[in-house]
């Protein structure tokens, strides 16, 4: 045993030539012990310090980490990505070949590259995935660096923070199961690691450490899950880091350019989903989401109106007189992550969402751009009557970018003469794009420097964005006040869930136009183009689930109307997790804590009510521990049911005494129940040592204990002195009560 | 800290108020980084990197509980150890189980090894004391520790122990070879010729006595013979006949240092086929030989009472 001692002693000596010499002085000295007195191994606190992990346990913390930080190597750049497995990989051959156990400096050195890579990729160390990168390179290299146990645990601890972080990244079901997984996996690891005394390591190691962390985390969950429920939430952030510096949203822009759009109809991601309080009025192909409002363009961009004209507090002197006519619609919308300030509502909004204001044109824009997901509620009316444009908007709706040519003012200049009143100029430009030969494709060509020149009188080919700009410009040109809305519009209603969900891809441009007598008047070109030259593109069949709720035809087939039907599951789900785990907030707890009526209480309420439900539950895992395991046997539980009994009245059954001598000292201490408890004695003996065969005894031995109820006085029978006294018999040490 | 106490048969049993508990340096770690993926989630409003938190929180709160339950119950019986030369660790034996035939896991005793205890069985762990003085130690307490399950949380509970090793005295390195033969016949010439013989190296000479009929030719002194002494028998080792009595006064030096004089030489008897008494001041054993007669002059030498009146204090386990 000493010599094994002092060959792993030779094996661990560090570096540098002071430790060396320590190093072998105490070698020295250990051997010189070693000869004279056979000393066992002495395993002290070192036990738990240095101890190494043996090859399995070095290769579980290799593939955990491998593996638990997939999720976020995939987000990473490529170079850092493939730096953290490199290391993983050297990390994994070390415990074959351990010879390759770089040395301080190599370590040293690589760590450095590891910065300068993380830099490189990010130029910066800070920031969400600069700060990520470098976190999962340090770890990577501390289990590079690691030997001792020690170094293994605080890798796992390292790991759990590792697992939170990677939801910076994404908030997936699966992403969480797979990080749940993950942390079973740790928590196995540290189980296992804290064996200490174990000769060689087995396949049933692993599976008792398995088990155990399975256990552990099947009894954490329901205190998580109040934890979860209960704990109060912030509802602003104490600090902010710009944790979301390169984070990619899709989603509008404010401002329309050639291709802006078509870029998100391509995509499949979610916008927002929506929940009427009742079923709504409105088919989904007639819900226009109106978002940021343009004004200003130079003949290829529109922009919005600088933010100080539509200054919140000019905004209710110059917002036109409304006279709403139909009832308002009420309903929710969970929005996704936009970055921006804009919450989509229909038409006109009446009820405002918590932190949000109206501006003079009708865009609904929260106080800070919206990076979480976000539920609000609002109301809308979709028919209104205004009056009273103000000076300054009338302007502003007729400007006109420079490069407006005689081919337009000549084509409007004709609907004006033919035309008495600004509708009618709509009419005529809607007829217009009906009847000439426009197509909607998605795949427009390109557009010289004014593209709406060019779209109106020669390619006659594009998507919303050209049909909304260039009838906007028309319009302006025919004297008529005219804005472009961006937003989204249709929506696909669940039937599973009840939601409406709007895509990116039913991102849309609209046009609205100021009428005199009716207010600001929704016109969209696009709808205007006839049916059959909208370009049915390959790729909506093929993505099924992009193509914009405006043009998606009812699936016939069964296959289809399958597919349909899983497809609003998996909607269903999704949509689930996103209300109910995702966007999760102070607010619902409040609403929990309506329920309860506890809402006076707020916050404190909360606080209380975690306190006792954690209680609750944690209180339920100490019974199932304290819970003492049953005897298989019946006739072994009775005859401790007749142990309890008698330690009622303190004669509880000693550890090392038979039931022979049980039964004298209970004779001793309580001649009283000399009959009663000789009988029972007897019985459980024969039962015990004597096979039988009647299934029925067991069942009378048990009968005939729960008929003993031995008092805890004894009864009027004076035989007994002082110790016959309950509780003074030898029975009653202090360490089997 | 509050002990467990044992019964009258030894036995001590883990109480619920005896047991310590505290999280390890890897457990306040773990708690640092719960803390600081709480502030971060609650910051960000991250639901789920919250959940996780909190399902780590839990696992910890939870494994906590294991641990302290992992003490709770344990019956512990500590035997006494085989007798040992100062210097030396003693090796106790101690048996650990649960009466209630709860299943355990890993448990470990401080100065000696670790083990699980399975439901209904008793597991073994050996302990390793270090001695200092010789004479009756008692251990007084066993330090019984866990990490299980996950090593975040240390309980820990001390119980007390009757049980004790006889530490001998630390054998000197070297000693004079054990006394002249004390046989009836005894000269004192033989004993100066004895002493020569001893200091030429003839290192199994022990003596020499009056002739017996038997013995052996080769064994007669000629030389004291040509001077016309009578036929002298030289003893050497190895011959059953040859007795010593060996004497605490026939050493110089302090106490500590004429007994452990004195456990060399018992050592060194045992290993020579010789009988050999002792004499201890007034208490006097016979001479004998064998493992028995061993025990029984060591435990004199262990239990002679001390010079100074130092009383050796217990040492804990170590």
């Amino acid at each position: 045993m000493a010599a094994q001692r002092r060959i792993s002693q030779r094996r661990d000596r560090p570096q540098g030539r002071s430790y060396r010499l320590w190093s072998r002085s105490h070698e020295a000295a250990q051997q010189n012990r070693a000869d004279r007195v056979a000393e066992p191994p002495s395993t002290g606190g070192d036990r738990y310090r240095s101890r190494r992990p043996d090859a399995w346990q070095l290769s579980a913390a290799t593939a955990l980490l491998g593996l638990g930080a997939l999720p976020l190597l995939l987000a990473l750049r490529l170079q850092v990505g493939l730096f953290v497995l490199a290391l993983l990989g050297i990390s994994a051959a070390i415990v074959r070949w351990p010879r390759l156990q770089p040395n301080r400096w190599l370590l040293l050195a690589l760590t450095l590259l590891g910065g300068l890579l993380v830099l490189d990729a990010y130029h910066s160390l800070v920031g969400q995935n600069a700060g990520s990168a470098l976190l999962l390179v340090m770890i990577a290299l501390k289990r590079l660096e690691s030997r001792t146990v020690r170094d293994l645990r605080v890798l796992m601890v390292t790991f759990g923070f590792l697992l939170v972080i990677q939801f910076l990244f994404g908030e997936s079901p699966w992403l969480a199961a797979w990080m749940v997984l993950m942390l079973i996996g740790a928590v196995a690891l540290l189980a296992d690691l804290s064996v200490a005394g174990r000769p060689e390591h087995r396949l049933a190691d692993w599976r008792a450490a398995g088990h155990r962390a399975l256990i552990l985390t099947a009894q954490a969950m329901p205190l998580a899950l109040v934890l979860f429920v209960l704990f109060p939430r912030l509802d602003a952030p104490l600090w902010d880091l710009q944790l979301d510096d390169e984070r990619g949203v899709t989603g509008l822009t404010d401002s329309l350019e050639p291709g802006s759009i078509s870029e998100l109809i391509v995509s499949g991601e979610d916008a927002f989903r929506v929940r009427f309080d009742s079923p709504p009025a409105l088919p989904p192909d007639a819900m226009y989401w109106r978002g940021p409002v343009l004004w200003r363009t130079n003949g290829q961009r529109w922009v919005p109106r600088p933010e100080q004209q539509t200054d919140a507090a000019s905004a209710a002197d110059r917002m036109p007189t409304r006279t709403l006519i139909s009832e308002p619609i009420r309903y929710s919308v969970l929005l996704e992550p936009t970055d921006q300030h804009w919450l989509f509502a229909l038409e006109l909004p009446t009820q405002l969402p918590d932190g949000a204001r109206l501006t003079a044109d009708f865009q609904l824009l929260a106080s800070k751009p919206v990076t979480d997901l976000r539920l609000y509620r609002a109301s809308s009316v979709v028919d209104y009557r205004m009056s009273g444009l103000s000076a300054m908007d009338e302007r502003a709706a007729l400007q006109l970018p420079s490069n407006v040519t005689e081919r337009m003012r000549a084509l409007v200049g004709g609907w004006r003469e033919q035309s008495g009143s600004a509708a009618e100029v709509v009419e005529q430009a809607l007829g217009f794009f009906n009847r000439a030969p426009f197509r909607y494709t998605l795949l427009p060509p390109t557009l010289g420097d004014n593209p709406t020149d060019a779209f109106l009188f020669e390619t006659r080919a594009g998507f919303c964005e050209h049909y909304a700009s260039s009838f906007t410009l028309l319009m302006r040109l025919a004297g008529v006040p005219a804005r472009i809305v961006l937003g989204y519009l249709g929506a696909e209603y669940n039937p599973l869930s009840g939601d409406y969900l709007v895509r990116q891809s039913d991102a849309h441009a609209w046009a609205e136009v100021w009428l005199d007598g009716q207010g600001w008047v929704r016109v969209d070109p696009t709808a205007a183009i006839a049916a059959e030259r909208i370009e049915r593109e390959l790729r909506f069949d093929t993505l099924g689930r992009t193509a914009p709720a405006r043009f998606r035809i009812e699936e016939t087939s069964a296959l289809g109307q399958l597919l349909r039907g899983a497809r609003f599951l998996a909607d269903a789900l999704d949509s689930g997790w996103k209300n109910w785990v995702l966007g999760f907030s102070s607010r619902d707890q409040l609403r929990l804590l309506d329920r309860l009526g506890l809402e006076a209480l707020r916050e404190y309420g909360l606080a209380i009510l975690m306190t006792i439900a954690g209680s609750a539950v944690m209180l339920t895992w100490v019974l199932v521990l304290a819970r003492q395991p049953r005897p298989r046997d019946p006739v072994q539980r009775c005859w401790q049911q007749f142990g309890r009994r008698l330690a009622r009245i303190g004669l509880p059954p000693e550890r090392n005494e038979g039931p022979f001598h049980y039964l004298e000292r209970i004779q001793q201490a309580r001649p009283d129940l000399e009959q009663s408890a000789a009988a029972i004695v007897e019985q459980y003996l024969r039962l015990r040592y004597r096979p039988t065969t009647k299934p029925s005894t067991h069942r009378d031995f048990c009968r005939q204990v729960r008929r003993f109820r031995p008092s805890s006085r004894p009864s009027s029978r004076p035989s007994s002195g002082p110790s016959s006294r309950p509780g003074s018999g030898p029975s009653s040490g202090p360490a089997s009560a | 800290m509050r002990r467990c106490p044992h019964d009258h048969d030894g036995i001590a049993t883990i109480g619920a108020r005896r047991i310590y508990i505290l999280p390890t340096a890897t457990g306040f770690a773990f708690g640092a980084m719960l803390f600081a993926t709480l502030l971060g989630s609650l910051n960000y409003q991250n639901n789920l990197g919250l959940f996780l938190t909190f399902l780590m929180a839990g696992i910890a709160l939870v494994s906590m509980h294991h641990c302290w339950y992992n003490l709770l119950g344990l019956s512990v019986r500590c035997a006494d150890a085989e007798p040992v030369f100062c210097g030396r660790q003693a090796r106790f034996r101690v048996e650990l189980w649960d009466w209630r035939g709860r299943d355990h896991g890993e448990v470990c005793l401080r100065g000696g090894g670790c083990g699980p205890i399975p439901a209904s069985a008793h597991a073994e762990i050996d302990v390793s004391v270090a001695t200092f003085h010789r004479g009756p130690v008692q251990i007084d307490e066993l330090l019984i520790e866990t990490r299980h399950p996950l090593g975040l949380f240390r309980a820990w509970a001390w119980t007390r122990t009757p049980a004790q090793v006889l530490v001998y005295p630390a054998p000197a390195p070297e000693a004079p070879p054990p006394g002249l033969g004390t046989t009836a016949d005894h000269r004192s010439e033989a004993k100066a010729e004895a002493a020569a013989w001893r200091d030429s190296g003839a290192e199994d000479f022990i003596g020499s006595r009056g002739y017996r009929p038997g013995d052996s030719p080769r064994q007669i002194d000629w030389k004291v013979l040509a001077r016309e002494r009578g036929l002298v028998t030289k003893e050497f080792a190895g011959d059953p006949a040859a007795e010593v009595q060996l004497d605490l006064h026939q050493h110089r030096g302090n106490l500590e240092q004429r007994l452990s004089v004195l456990t060399r030489q018992i050592l060194d008897a045992e290993a020579r086929p010789l009988r050999y008494g002792l004499r201890l001041g007034t208490e006097v054993i016979p001479a004998g030989r064998g493992e028995h007669h061993k025990r029984r002059c060591l435990e004199a030498l262990a239990r002679y009472p001390a010079e100074f009146d130092s009383a050796p204090s217990a040492p804990r386990a170590a």
